[in-house]
């Protein structure tokens, strides 16, 4: 176990009970997702309007709440998403909340197949206001679906988009919950008025939370840029240190959302694993590639600048293994940062287990972090293989990328007992995945981290 | 294997839904659903009827013949009422009044502001349609 690092917030038990929280978390997802239709079969209610009209009534409550669900999903509870990954929450996110839409477009297109004429006249000044409200956020859900989905082919700048996409959220869900309760049918019988009261007020409050109360309380604990280093590989290394008190305390491979020389009310954070030694008390390090609009602008972030530190967050950690015999890391290009995290804390520790890294990189040049990882081979039991895109003359090392040959002999004495972490591209993760499957190493002992989880 | 977890998890979300809807759909409606038999040709004087009927929006809230809400079907409703009744329900005075939901009666209101003929001419459709008392 790990004793010299004072347990961080994010409360996560290895193992087999971590199966079981996941388990607890999934069937509360269930249950709420699903409370709407539940509400409906529960006890009497006024007369029906026959199959095909109740069941596309049904439809919308069912779609109502899995898309009300989104907003939690999407809050970064940290106990709720520990047992999973966040990053696999926001995965989860986009296709779920494609569930929804597809629910509450089915609602719509059976009752304009089946009733046509209850749906009137679509002019805003005609119709009841509640069909109206009904109309703008189902219009509000398929643009927030069409701007997600391609957004890279949009061109939407990611801060825009996320704004955009918290007050359309926000809107359309406030739209369809009025046109529930306004239609009122079912919602208004018997003890169903507080009950959805209630449940409405939820999400309402839950979106408040995330845009209020969270950037509040990180409002209180403020960090200051100590210092903004070049590294390898058009890669800039961001030290920040609090402004009173300790850092906070994470687990090496966790990751934060970051906020730079603006408050945390503006919602501009990104996302960086920390790279830095997790004994490390006093401040806290992220190695970031320059890949965007945002890590651009990181070369002219002045010493003193303002931060905020949402974290710790994420699964991808050494720590949920204690009993692991030993350690392999599979990465690419920055994907090395939140493995140096776990490799210069189980260096602190005086961790003696053996540890395997296979780093791709374009150049030999560009590999990060390349003369502290020989260092730290003198402190660890490491072993370092780099493999080169393109590899200058003379390079006697694997060459390419981690394809299944160059991997394959290196893991295969490993394959039984060791854990994995992967981090690097997409299709690199993936294809790393499959190597080491079809090595027979089994899916429990392979942790991924996706950086692109947007 | 968890983008798998979280794909399994979105398509059971979706056929539970699904389900549910329909079970719901099924216990509340005992007998299966059928559509009115479209009502018999309206007389000629209640084409206009039949047409302000829809461009009203009483279809919303109504059905007639199987156009229109289900929930509140007016098929024989002459039946039940004669056409002073009706034209109170329309609208939102009188009796219906009383027992209509505040925001029912100002959603009417505005029906009370029909012209004379085509008032007549939406009554005599729902009593052609209705089948009831003249
Ligand atoms: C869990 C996690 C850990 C990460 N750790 C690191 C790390 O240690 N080092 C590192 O260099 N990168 C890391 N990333 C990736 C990093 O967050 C993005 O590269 C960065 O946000 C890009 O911002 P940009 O505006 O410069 O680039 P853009 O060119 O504007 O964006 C490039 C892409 O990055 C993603 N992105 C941009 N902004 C955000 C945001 N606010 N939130 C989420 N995704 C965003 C989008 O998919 C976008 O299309 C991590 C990502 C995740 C999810």
């Amino acid at each position: 176990m790990n004793t010299a690092t004072p347990s961080p917030r994010a409360d996560r038990v290895p193992g087999s009970s971590r199966v079981g929280r996941a388990a607890a978390w999934i069937a509360l997802y269930l249950a709420l997702a699903l409370a709407p239709l539940a509400m409906l079969l529960a006890g009497p209610l006024p007369a029906g309007g026959g199959r095909r009209w109740d069941f596309a009534l049904a439809l919308g409550f069912g779609g109502l709440g899995v898309l009300g669900l989104q907003f939690a999903l999407t809050a970064r509870f940290r106990r709720a998403t520990a047992p999973f990954g966040i990053d696999i929450i926001y995965y989860f996110h986009r296709y779920a909340a494609l569930v929804g839409v597809a629910l509450v477009g089915a609602h719509y297109a059976l009752l304009r197949l089946w009733f046509p004429e209850t749906l009137g006249t679509a002019n805003p000044l005609e119709a009841p206001g509640h069909l109206t409200a009904a109309r703008v956020s189902l219009v509000l859900f398929f643009l927030l679906t069409v701007s997600s989905l391609a957004r890279k082919q949009l061109r939407l700048e990611y801060d825009t988009w996320r704004i955009a996409h918290a007050v359309m959220a926000v809107s359309a869900m406030v739209l369809a919950i009025g046109h529930v309760l306004a239609v009122g049918h079912y919602t208004a019988a018997a003890w169903r008025g507080s009950v959805w009261t209630v449940y409405s007020a939820l999400w309402i409050l839950v979106a408040g939370y995330i845009r209020i109360v969270r950037p509040w309380s990180l409002l209180r604990q403020p960090y200051r840029v100590v210092s903004v280093a070049p590294e390898r590989g058009r890669s800039w290394t961001l030290t920040v240190a609090p402004v009173r008190g300790a850092a906070l305390a994470f687990r090496p491979g966790q990751f934060a959302w970051l906020s730079l020389g603006c408050s945390p009310f503006r919602a501009r954070e990104h996302p960086f694993s920390f790279s830095g030694s997790a004994a490390d008390r006093t401040q806290l390090r992220f190695t970031i590639k320059e890949l965007g609009d945002f890590t651009r602008t990181l070369r002219d972030v002045a010493p003193g600048s303002v931060s905020y530190v949402d974290g710790p967050h994420g699964v991808f950690t050494p720590d949920c293994f204690p009993a692991a015999p030993g350690f392999v890391f599979l990465t690419g290009g920055v994907g090395l940062a939140p493995v140096m995290s776990m490799l210069r804390t189980l260096a602190d520790r005086g961790d003696r287990r053996p540890l395997q890294l296979i780093h791709g990189s374009r150049a030999w040049d560009e590999v990060l972090f390349r003369e502290e990882l020989s260092a730290l081979q003198s402190r660890l039991a490491l072993g370092v293989v780099h493999v080169l895109q393109e590899p200058p003359p003379g390079w006697d090392g694997p060459v390419g990328v981690l394809s299944p040959d160059v991997i394959a002999p290196l893991i295969a004495s490993r394959a039984a007992t060791d854990v994995f972490f992967v981090c690097g591209p997409k299709p690199m993760t993936a294809s790393v995945q499959r190597t080491l499957r079809s090595q027979g190493v089994s899916l429990r002992r392979v942790q991924t981290e996706h950086f692109d989880m947007a | 294997m968890r983008e798998r977890l979280a794909l399994l998890l979105c398509g059971l979300t979706l056929v539970l839904a699904t389900g549910l809807a329909w079970l719901f759909a099924v216990r509340h409606n005992p007998r299966p659903s059928h559509r009115a038999p479209p009502a018999v040709s309206p007389p000629a004087q209640s084409v206009t009827g039949a047409r302000l009927f829809l461009e009203q929006g009483c279809a919303n809230c109504h059905a007639i013949g199987g156009a229109g809400n289900p929930r509140y079907p007016l098929d024989g409703v002459a039946a039940r009422r004669d056409r002073a009744e009706l034209e109170a329900w329309i609208g939102g005075t009188g009796v219906a009044a009383g027992q209509l939901a505040g925001s029912v009666v100002r959603r009417k209101e505005r029906y009370r502001e029909l012209p004379a003929e085509d008032m007549a001419a939406l009554l005599d459709y729902l009593q052609a349609a209705g089948g009831g008392r003249p």
